[in-house]
């Protein structure tokens, strides 16, 4: 695995310098042949959530690119996106978790109700897009209307901030309830990759700045991935939730994007 | 004693100044201060009359009729005069201001009124325009046969100025066919007959009123009947002189008959022809109408004249008339026609250099256009263009196959380049003939070397041995080659017998296949070329970089729904104008613009320039081979004396904007699939947009284009667009691309 990923790297990296050699003989426009910029997205797809009452209508993407004209209608681009969706009140059944300690060869169960809180979700991602500008609407790249295809490897995580009250304390000894005050929850963390479809339109407003629009659909590596399952027949818990929303999320976060940014031209 | 010997050598100055060298005849060019008329922009001669028309006490909507008048007329004048064949202060327009002083000694406010331009041009003319400039073509010049009769055309046209007839007829046509629009009674042909009958009033009007001023005049009136004539056969060249293959001829090389005994058409005019679909009256109508106006009058010719400027002012301009119209048709891709010009010049004036370089050019033009399989038709050679005698030449040089003419071309050329061996242009074309002959036409060198002369029935007794043999083996060969007979005297020429082998030593190599020629090269090339539109580019090729360019005015024409908006389109035109300044300056490529916008600048020594470069792209443009000698190529290099290149560009753009047509399937189809009903709507809404870009560079020292940068995009023709686009022109130039 870890081989492929070295060979795909380093093909990656042996396209994008025979683009940039190429990119030497290339006009740019109005000279200027690299293109920075910000987009944000909005992602309709996780929508899909919003019957959910504890998610909070968040669902925005934070794309930033790097873009070099390799010829006229030709360009390659480095991307980053950023995602967070803060999300409250975690629906459980049973509102409640229970975790094992073990203190001086004795093990005792601590319960624990939600108290307040919120957890997030996050996205970080990098990628590569090439991209084929429209010869009857562009004068020249990195401005002008666009398709691309991209590649992205996604790290995704779950970050839970909830806050918890001991509901059994009275049960507990004092040395149980010190030892059992912060009950660990364990964040999710996972890595898929993408390839994805879009179109973008780069409108220049001055010789060094332009407007972006973009629209992409992407797929996932994380369809791929089994859907988190509960314990037994007992409800959720508040982390088993947590990790079965961020496979949802990572399944839709980029599934459809609709972007408007601005960006300069250097 | 001084003062004499001052005023002499002013008046040889002066004279020298005048007088136009025709063995080494120049193309007419404007002289002097340049008139307003040439330095104001439509738009600004626009606004003049607009306020004019402000002023006026008429209604609004006639003073609407009125501003679009000026508007389109403004700007199609502008476009004609700054076309660089309209010129001024030169002797033919000198003679024909002079003609408007006399006609108009009594009225000095109209004599000021009137300008009086020269239009180059093939065509018999002269017309009036409202905003007071009158244009009489170098064809007419070369077609009347006295002053008088130039004078009652003159006069003529003066009458259409001052009765506004040009704006009368326009507010008629559209009244007439605004009314056609609506009335489901009349149709439009019945509309264009009232349109064509008022036109015919106006003509009949300016017939008769013309003459009244003509009558004024110590010109003899009926000089006014005769100009009819004149006008009723000026579509025939300015003289009829008969025209036989034989010219070409000697002793061993004559034309089959059948290339002289062609069926020619009749002489078509008829001054009594239909004229319900026409303009102007019939030729016979207007005579008989003068005619009737004279006896009415009274008028007899006791005491009147011909000429009172000058019969022999009016010979010099009608011969430099004459000499202009051989080159204007030469320029123009004509050079059948040019090559007739020069003959009737042979046969008028006598010959010179400059009718023997102008028929030069002319076969040379024909044979390699033929040699390159170019329909003569296209050249002039169309015998429906020509009528009686002269139909034979058409239909000669239309008759030959491309050996004939390359062959017959090369033995013209040759002789040419032994008359004028100084001649460097003669020498080339020359060259470039015999390789068209021997290498692209494939005409064996050896067909001329061994080539027997015709002689007599020698069979017969009493002849020797050898005579006998030759008349046998001469009419075994008795074929339709009697080309080969072009070289026979010159054979015995050492010095051509080494040129011709010299010659044909390319067509060896390219037999054997060793090399091949350059010119074989081009024609593939060129081929190719024709089949992808003529100036295709050889994609393989790079041409040179180029860092300095002499560019014209961008042009620039926009249609918003198939609606003309004049004065932005000027607007934009100096907008890219400026943009090109500055882009230069950003990219390091060094760009003089013959801006005809640059008042400061725009001289008539530019003006001259820019009508020298504009006739050698005509020419370029008019001539679909890229291999061609341009006539031209020797009066480019004094309009580029001064430029630091050898590269002429000419770029233009065309915007259309269209709304889109209701497409219901679209719409159907964007319901059942309702996410792209968005993408629908904004497409449906939105307008259909297209920019075209040209750029065309040439190498005026070889005539061929380098560089055609053509660029289609769906955007409006803002700034950064144009912008954009010229940077990337000016990329392609720099790079070599």
């Amino acid at each position: 695995m870890e081989n492929n990923k070295k060979k795909l790297l380093s093909v990656l990296i042996l396209i994008a310098f025979a683009q940039l050699v190429q990119g030497q003989n290339n006009p740019g426009f109005l000279g200027k042949k690299i293109a920075i910029g910000y987009s944000m997205q909005l992602c309709p797809a996780q929508i899909l959530h919003f019957d959910e009452p504890y998610f909070r209508r968040n669902i925005t993407n934070h794309d930033f690119i790097l873009e070099y004209a390799t010829s006229k209608f030709r360009s390659i681009t480095a991307c980053m996106s950023y995602q967070k969706v803060p999300v409250y009140n975690v629906y459980s059944s049973r509102n409640e978790m229970s975790q094992t300690y073990n203190l001086d060869g004795k093990n005792f169960t601590a319960i624990y109700g939600l108290e307040k809180g919120s957890a997030n979700f996050r996205a970080l991602s990098f990628g590569f897009r090439y991209n084929y500008y429209s010869k009857n609407k562009t004068i020249s790249s990195p401005i002008g209307y666009c398709r691309y295809i991209r590649f992205d490897v996604f790290k995704n995580k779950a970050i839970s901030n909830y806050e918890y009250r001991l509901k059994n304390g009275s049960e507990l000894t004092l040395k149980q309830q010190n030892l059992a005050k912060n009950p660990e929850i364990e964040n999710s963390k996972s890595t898929n990759f993408s390839i994805g479809y879009g179109v973008e339109s780069k409108i220049a407003i001055s010789r060094s700045c332009f407007f972006r629009v973009n629209g992409e659909f992407n797929l996932s590596t994380a369809w791929l991935a089994p859907y988190p399952k509960s314990n037994g027949n007992s409800a959720p818990t508040i982390s088993e939730n947590l990790i079965y929303r961020g496979a949802s999320m990572n399944r839709l976060r980029n599934m459809f994007l609709f972007g408007i940014g601005i960006g300069a031209i250097l | 004693m001084n003062i004499v010997k001052l005023v002499i050598i002013g008046v040889l100055m002066v004279s020298n100044c005048i007088a136009q060298d025709f063995s080494n005849y120049q193309t007419l060019l404007s002289k002097g201060d340049m008139p307003e008329d040439f330095k104001l922009l439509a738009s600004e001669k626009y606004k003049k009359e607009l306020d004019g028309i402000k002023q006026e006490n008429e209604t609004k909507k006639d003073k609407k009729r009125k501003r679009n008048f000026a508007l389109e007329s403004n700007f199609a004048l502008t476009d004609m005069m700054m076309s660089g064949r309209v010129i001024y202060g030169d002797e033919l327009g000198d003679f024909i201001n002079k003609i408007a002083d006399l006609l108009l000694k009594d009225n000095k406010v109209l004599r000021k009124e009137l300008r009086f331009y020269i239009l180059k041009s093939t065509v018999a003319n002269a017309f009036s325009t409202n905003q007071g400039m009158i244009f009489i073509t170098t064809g007419l010049i070369a077609q009347v046969e006295n002053e008088a009769q130039l004078a009652y055309i003159i006069s003529h046209e003066i009458v259409h100025y001052t009765k506004k007839h040009n704006y009368e007829q326009f507010k008629k046509r559209e009244a007439i066919l605004s009314k056609a629009g609506r009335s489901s009674t009349v149709t439009i042909e019945e509309k264009l007959r009232s349109v064509y009958k008022y036109s015919k009033n106006n003509e009949t009007e300016a017939d008769e009123k013309g003459m009244e001023l003509f009558l004024k005049t110590k010109y003899n009136p009926f000089a006014a009947i005769s100009s009819y004539d004149v006008l009723l056969y000026s579509y025939l060249p300015y003289d009829i002189i008969e025209w036989k293959p034989s010219v070409f001829e000697n002793e061993y090389y004559k034309f089959p008959e059948t290339y002289s005994n062609m069926k020619l058409t009749e002489i078509s005019a008829d001054e009594d022809e239909d004229d319900e679909e026409h303009t102007h009256p019939n030729i016979g109508k207007r005579k008989t109408n003068m005619v009737t106006m004279l006896e009415n009058e009274d008028v007899d010719s006791t005491g009147k004249s011909w000429y009172l400027v000058s019969k022999e002012t009016f010979t010099l301009v009608q011969k430099i008339a004459r000499f202009e119209l051989a080159s204007l048709y030469l320029k123009s891709g004509n050079p059948a026609k040019a090559y007739y010009i020069a003959y009737l010049l042979d046969n008028t004036y006598g010959a010179n250099t400059y009718t023997d370089k102008i028929k030069s050019m002319s076969i040379y033009s024909m044979s390699h256009h033929l040699t390159y399989n170019h329909n003569l038709n296209d050249y002039g050679c169309n015998d429906d263009d020509y009528e009686g005698e002269v139909q034979l030449l058409a239909k000669f040089f239309s008759k030959l196959k491309n050996k004939e003419l390359s062959i017959l071309a090369s033995k013209y050329l040759y002789e040419m380049s032994v008359k004028y061996p100084e001649d460097q242009q003669i020498k080339r074309i020359c060259d470039q003939t015999f390789t068209d002959m021997l290498v692209l036409n494939k005409v064996p060198k050896s067909g001329f070397t061994n080539y027997l002369p015709p002689i007599a029935d020698t069979s017969k007794a009493g002849n020797s041995k050898v005579d006998k043999l030759k008349f046998k083996q001469k009419d075994k060969n008795k074929t339709d080659k009697y080309y080969y007979g072009a070289f026979y005297k010159l054979l015995e020429d050492r010095t051509f017998k080494k040129y011709l082998t010299e010659m044909a030593k390319n067509q060896n190599e390219v037999e054997e296949g060793t090399e091949e020629d350059e010119d074989a090269e081009d024609r593939k090339k060129e081929t190719k070329s024709k089949k992808q539109g003529m100036f295709a580019k050889d994609e393989d090729k790079k041409h040179d970089e180029i860092v300095s360019l002499v560019l014209f005015n961008p042009d620039y024409n926009a249609r918003y729904n198939n609606k003309v908006y004049l004065l932005e389109d000027e607007a934009t035109q100096n907008e890219i104008l400026n943009y090109y300044k500055t882009e230069a300056l950003r990219s390091g490529v060094e760009i003089s613009i013959i801006d005809k916008t640059d008042k400061d600048n725009f001289d008539t020594e530019t003006f001259n320039k820019f009508a020298l470069l504009n006739d050698w792209l005509v020419e370029r443009v008019s001539n679909d081979t890229l291999t061609m000698e341009l006539y031209q190529k020797e009066f480019i290099t004094f309009a580029f004396k001064d430029y630091k290149t050898k590269y002429l560009g000419w770029t233009g753009y065309k915007y259309t904007e269209n709304r889109r047509e209701f497409e219901p399937l679209f719409l159907v189809g964007s319901i059942f699939l309702y996410p792209l009903f968005p993408v629908y709507l904004h497409w449906q809404l939105s307008k259909d947009k297209s920019l075209e870009n040209l750029l065309l560079v040439y190498d005026v020292e070889t005539g061929k284009p380098i560089l055609f940068d053509y660029h289609s995009v769906n955007k409006r023709p803002k700034g950064l667009t144009i912008q954009a686009i010229i940077y990337n022109q000016l990329y392609d130039l720099k790079n070599g691309k």
